[in-house]
């Protein structure tokens, strides 16, 4: 019986300190990995992906295209996290300005909070840098279009369990009109069950 | 492992954790005499055990929010957070060790209204950064855990302070529906409590029942408080005043009958001494005239409710305990062959019974509020804290002010200093 025992508690604390060390496991960035429930990069990806195909497939672009003659600029604007989780709405804004760049059929120009360096460094080209060499002031291309958005989330909660469904909301708004060209949303829904029992 | 040794190991083991709960204690109270960058830097020495990881989390998050390390606060108080969320499931082997040992062998994992004031915190910390989202998912999150803490107990874990600030950062962000029914909630649990309604909480639901038009109960609430909405176009002023610190928890020790061992038993169980922390108001100057900061929370009341909530269950963990050690050194000591071993389980058994007195004792005792309508040529000074004389970046923040502005003022007791910061209402 004794010897039983301490193989037991051999075995425990073998176990135990097997459980101490710290492993690394590199995974695949588009890899879904759910931990705590939370809002992560595969909501953040997925919210990207949907965004921009539905952009591409709707007549805006087109639409100002043809009457213009050119490819119509964008701003990113107020994208407003009102849920309750602290979540990163750069991350799929920024995905979605790559992949319109990328489409060629979309132009982005810079945020007003990007833009004040960018204009610090063009006064002091003016001051500073070769006349032939020098990026005048004045110059800026406009937008046509502002991205505004935000984010909220629906709580229902009993006990352990948790339903939390996120609701993304994206609209491009003209500059010249107030117009609303489009409209994409994106919507989330999670069980969360928190575990009873810990070791 | 030797009886002897291992018993000695044991003892060293509690005593050295019971070191780290007195030293925490003690600095909670040297933090009413001494700057809390003081006590900071000491807090940070401490070689706290794992299971004390959210006591000490907390306690230096609010030391950083004192002392204007606001990223820092937030970076404890999250971690603290998800700890938190981690601990609410049952521990096999921390139930194990409180049965047999003591309560301090449970990971710490704060009280109900502990608990809501990380998120208090959290959105103060935001507020005075102007990151009014930010503070507004802390107001979310805490609705959440106010609503499950209301699970079991209607009032449990249910803060004004909380619903105040909530419906404070509502006004700010322009949502009025919003920021109605949380100042309602304050409103009704000030009642439960029966506390006096701040000047300022009577003005804001006057205001906006009236703005939302809520005729019933703008007429209601203007009988209630004998008050009328003043209809001033003017920039808004609140003070949210932290005031003290809150009682530390301190270990009583208690006989019981047990029918059991069919004899008294001695227990140790936690208990706040026996006076209360009182507020002291806060004077602030407006244009020559003196506002009084008003009572909204006192948390230090709040804490005690929660211990009393829990007592009738601590009582009966810890006499359970204390029967089943009596009982092992009964049976020890009825054997010849084990006379050393059942004297020092007797020892064991006594030196191991400590009540858990952790808490977040560095939080402030009190939550006061104050405010009313402020313009761009108004004059603004809080003669108490560190800034007698108002800052000029200050006052040129408030000679800026437009009607629909609002300047929110977050003071400190602790580190006497306070966080000035204007919102321009959309």
């Amino acid at each position: 019986m004794t010897s039983v025992v301490r193989s037991l508690t051999v075995l425990f604390l073998l176990t135990t300190l097997a459980a101490c060390g710290t492993s690394v496991q590199r995974i695949a960035s588009d890899e879904t990995v759910d931990l705590s429930g939370a809002w992560n990069d595969t909501d953040s990806r997925l919210v990207a992906e949907e965004m921009v195909a539905d952009a591409l497939a709707r007549p805006w672009i087109s639409d100002y295209s043809s009457r213009t003659g050119k490819r119509p600029a964008v701003i990113v604007g107020s994208v407003r996290n009102l849920s309750h989780e602290h979540i990163n709405v750069k991350t799929f804004v920024a995905d979605m300005e790559r992949a319109l760049i990328n489409s060629g059929r979309v132009d982005f120009v810079a945020s007003s909070t990007e833009r004040g360096e960018i204009r610090d460094e063009r006064a002091d080209q003016d001051i500073n840098a070769r006349e032939d060499t020098r990026n005048a002031a004045g110059q800026e291309l406009g937008a046509d279009y502002m991205l505004q958005g935000q984010i909220n989330t629906l709580i229902d909660q009993e006990g352990k369990q948790q339903v939390r469904y996120y609701q993304v909301d994206l609209t491009l708004i003209s500059l010249a009109d107030n117009r609303k060209v489009w409209v994409g949303q994106k919507k989330i829904k999670k069980l969360v069950k928190n575990s009873k029992l810990r070791f | 492992m030797h009886p002897r040794l291992t018993s000695v190991c044991l003892l060293l083991c509690l005593f050295c954790s019971g070191c780290a709960h007195w030293q925490m204690n003690s600095l909670a109270q040297d933090l009413r005499q001494e700057p809390p960058q003081a006590t900071l830097l000491k807090v940070e020495e401490l070689n706290m055990p794992s299971r004390d990881k959210v006591q000490f989390l907390l306690n230096r998050g609010i030391l950083r929010f004192y002392t204007n390390d606001l990223s820092g606060c937030r970076e404890d108080l999250e971690q603290a957070k998800n700890l938190i969320a981690e601990l609410q499931a049952i521990s096999i082997s921390e139930n194990l060790a409180a049965a047999t040992t003591n309560e301090t062998l449970r990971k710490y994992s704060g009280s109900a209204s502990e608990q809501v004031m990380v998120h208090v915190i959290l959105a103060l910390s935001y507020l005075a950064e102007r990151q009014l989202d930010a503070a507004r998912t802390e107001v979310l999150q805490a609705d959440v855990l106010m609503q499950s803490l209301a699970e079991g107990d209607e009032w449990n874990g249910q803060l004004a302070a909380a619903r105040f600030i909530g419906g404070l950062v509502y006004q700010l962000g322009d949502e009025p529906d919003n920021a109605m029914i949380s100042y309602r909630k304050a409103l009704e649990l000030l009642d439960h409590h029966q506390q006096a309604i701040p000047a300022i909480l009577q003005q804001r639901l006057l205001k906006l029942s009236q703005q939302l038009g809520l005729d019933n109960e703008y007429a209601q609430l203007s009988q209630r408080f004998q008050s009328e909405e003043q209809n001033a176009d003017s920039a808004e002023l609140t003070v949210l005043y932290l005031d003290g610190i809150v009682s530390t928890k301190q270990q009583n020790r208690m006989s019981i009958y047990s029918p059991q061992a069919n004899q008294m038993i001695s227990i140790a169980v936690p208990h706040f001494p026996d006076h209360y922390v009182s507020p002291r108001q806060l004077l602030v100057e407006v244009d020559q005239q003196f506002l009084r900061s008003q009572l909204i929370e006192s948390i230090d009341a709040r804490v005690r409710e929660d211990l009393a909530a829990d007592m009738p269950k601590t009582i009966a963990l810890a006499t359970t305990r204390a029967v089943a050690k009596y009982q092992a050194v009964r049976s020890a000591q009825q054997n010849q062959n084990q006379q050393l071993a059942a004297a020092l389980l007797n020892i064991f058994t006594v030196a191991s019974e400590q009540a858990d007195t952790r808490s977040w004792n560095m939080l402030p005792a009190n939550i006061q509020v104050t405010g009313g309508p402020i313009s761009a040529d108004s004059h603004f000074s809080i003669p108490e804290l560190a800034l007698a004389k108002p800052s000029t970046a200050l006052q040129t923040e408030i000679s800026e002010l437009n009607a629909n502005d609002h300047l929110l003022v977050i003071a400190l007791d602790i580190g006497r200093q306070y966080y000035p910061v204007v919102f321009s209402i959309p």
